[in-house]
């Protein structure tokens, strides 16, 4: 038999309960001892005392008439009582002998007595009390206390056969439930081992019962489905990444062979290079750009952190981007707070901010317009882009978040995978939300911004 | 005597294309391949401008940067960096670097910052900037071209300053964007192109030589006709 649930806590419990057990049981037989045998004897003790004291009180000539007094009345033959001359011989009473080692000080011993009476010798075991007499003489009485034995015994057999077989059966009941709970944490392992080996599928057995094992295994398992799904994200955006890369290299890889297989000219050959650079910029802007998300995701906060004022940046924007718009056919205006000072990084938040005038111009019709509100609400400071194109479907309004997230109505615009994450990323920093807010038409992205 | 470079740089091939590019642009220029070839050399003080690559062996470049600067040496310094953190940069200039560059450039990036690097600094008393028939006043905010006066927005102002006074250079849009908007990010997009084709069409008249040229690629360049 394997000893290894020895180990296990649920043993180590059973021990501990159980060793609590016994000496409770323990205490209890102790205290019943103590009320029962223990003051009966502790109360005939002081009635020795008390009456040697009477006699030593007493002429001492009435010694004898008390000696005949007590021995009168005993039928279980329990009593002693004997008086000794000057020269230790008996001069009345059922001590066959003055008992050796015996102190007539009028405190109680522990002695070996012959008794002597009508059935002969006996040698029995008692507490004596004696005192020296005023005429010379002992007088020594002393109590067996032999008629307590059957007591004795049967609080000793209330011990063996309660308290053995209960600890044993506990001990039994530790070791079950040890090795049960052994079986249990071994079937999870086993699991644990499947799905560690790279079975991320598998989920960790549960047995139904609602037990605190189940509950544990619940709370693994929900943790093992959010695993698996991060690790499927990080996988497509894996391909992503592959995908977004390739496309411009396929283009790189096929400009130049055809610049170097049939370029006439100089002119022809700088113009297959041309396309080159482009494409190669174009997947080398990925990789900065994922590389930029992935250093403000786990960047150092505050590095770049100062007092900025969010609408000198957002009146910076509108400037930067007003030709832009202009060209466009495009209305761009900003309303709202003209100044408001925060704490962040003034070159991210340009960005950022940056980043959602220039999706709202992209894919805002001619003649529609972009709009950057800045207000302050009762705890917050709320910055919003709002424009008059298409929207953002509402099952998508999360996704577009993530990182080369492309809604099918943006498919074909360049470089929209990754701005509105490095939005996301860039907002995160700060401690700032941002979300796509519930409009029915055109769409509206809010920031929303803790004031300094 | 020509103007000499320093380029501190790890890497053989960027290396080669670094001092090619330089030498293309008439410079001297040393390569230092670790960080104490580079410390030693650019404690010498004999050059004008240096570029140093942040992550090298042996001696880090920030450290060769702080060095030199305590030491007393003001030659300018252009850091390269491969790295990807967000202060990397702020971390580059507090080094006592001049500017600073992320890895991967282009190489027109490079010279052009090289160029604006080794531009000593006008002098601050002028209050009026000419190239060629363009006038720039800086006190009445006026600018003209022979006798015809521009009609610019602010920011268009500004463009036109920073060209002047770096006039026959090439300047690069992140250039123009740092120095005119002082904002740092890389505009993905041609909003910069939007804004210089405003100022040339403003500039370069129907019939007039043009003076604001486009560089292929990242750039622009004001020329006297």
């Amino acid at each position: 038999m394997r000893l290894s649930f020895i180990g296990t806590t649920t043993f180590r419990w059973t021990i501990t309960i159980s060793a609590a057990f016994v000496s409770a049981a323990l205490f209890l037989v102790a205290v019943i001892y103590q009320r029962t045998i223990g003051s009966n004897e502790a109360r005939i003790d002081d009635n020795l005392i008390q009456e040697v004291r009477t006699v030593t009180a007493e002429d001492a000539e009435n010694a004898l008439v008390r000696v005949q007094a007590r021995l009168m009345e005993d039928p279980r033959r329990v009593r002693f009582a004997a008086l000794f001359g000057p020269d230790r011989q008996l001069i009345a009473g059922n001590m066959n002998s003055y008992p050796s080692d015996f102190i007539a000080n009028g405190k109680v011993h522990d002695i070996v007595a012959e008794r002597i009476d009508s059935q002969g010798i006996e040698v029995q075991t008692a507490h004596a009390v004696g005192a020296l007499l005023g005429n010379g003489n002992t007088y020594i009485i002393a109590r067996n206390f032999d008629d307590f034995a059957p007591l004795k015994e049967s609080i000793t057999e209330t011990v063996t056969l309660g308290l053995f077989p209960a600890t044993i059966l506990a001990l039994v009941c530790g070791v079950l439930l040890s090795m049960r709970t052994q079986s249990r944490i071994e079937d999870i392992h086993q699991m644990a081992q499947r799905i560690m080996a790279g079975h991320l599928h598998e989920r960790l057995p549960s047995r139904g019962t609602r037990d605190d094992f189940d509950k544990l295994v619940d709370i693994m398992n929900a943790m093992l489905n959010q695993i698996e799904h991060l690790m499927s994200e990080v996988k497509g955006v894996g391909d992503d990444i592959a995908h977004d890369l390739r496309t411009p290299l396929t283009r790189v890889r096929a400009a130049l062979e055809r610049g170097r297989d049939s370029a006439q000219t100089l002119e022809d050959l700088r113009h297959a290079v041309d396309k080159g650079i482009i494409g190669i910029d174009q997947a080398l802007g990925v990789t900065t750009a994922l590389l930029r998300i992935a250093a403000i995701e786990h960047g150092q906060r505050n590095a770049g952190f100062g007092e900025v004022d969010l609408g000198s940046i957002i009146a910076a924007i509108v400037e930067l981007y007003e030709p832009a718009a202009e060209d466009k056919n495009l209305r761009l205006v900003s309303t709202g707070m003209s100044h408001i000072l925060l704490r962040g990084d003034r070159d991210l938040l340009f960005e950022a901010i940056s980043n959602l005038v220039d999706n709202a111009i992209k894919f805002t019709p001619a003649g529609g317009t972009v709009s950057i509100e800045l207000v302050r609400t009762e705890h917050n400071v709320l910055l919003r882009v709002v424009d008059t194109g298409p929207g953002i479907p509402a099952p998508e309004r999360e996704a577009v978040f993530r990182r080369f997230y492309r809604s099918d109505k943006s498919r074909h615009a360049a470089g929209m995978g990754l701005g509105l994450a490095l939005v996301a990323a860039i907002s995160k920093l700060h401690g700032f939300r941002v979300h796509v807010a519930d409009r029915d038409q055109g769409c509206a992205i809010e920031m929303i911004c803790s004031p300094a | 005597m020509s103007t000499r470079v320093l380029v501190i740089e790890d890497d053989p091939e960027t290396a080669g294309e670094i001092v090619a590019e330089l030498s293309s642009h008439g410079f001297h220029v040393d390569w230092a391949a670790t960080g104490s070839t580079g410390m030693e050399r650019a404690g010498s003080g004999d050059y004008d401008v240096m570029t140093v690559d942040r992550l090298l062996p042996e001696i880090d470049g920030l450290t060769i940067v702080e060095t030199i600067r305590a030491g007393g040496i003001k030659t300018p310094v252009l850091v390269l960096s491969a790295l990807a953190e967000v202060d990397d940069r702020v971390r580059g200039l507090k080094a006592g670097g001049d500017d600073y560059l992320t890895k991967p450039f282009a190489l027109v990036e490079l010279s052009a910052r090289v160029d604006a690097l080794l531009r000593r600094p006008a002098d601050p008393r002028e209050t009026v900037l000419r190239v060629g028939p363009l006038t720039l006043d800086l006190i009445e905010r006026k600018a003209q071209r022979g006798g015809r006066l521009l009609d610019i927005l602010p920011r268009e102002f500004q463009l036109l300053e920073y060209l002047m006074r770096h006039s026959g250079q090439v300047v690069t849009r992140a250039m123009l964007f740092e120095e005119v908007w002082h904002y740092r990010f890389d505009p993905r997009t041609n909003l910069v192109d939007v804004h210089m084709g405003r100022l040339r069409r403003k500039v370069d008249a129907a019939g007039e030589t043009p003076m604001v040229h486009s560089m292929r690629g990242t750039g622009f360049q004001l020329r006297a006709p």
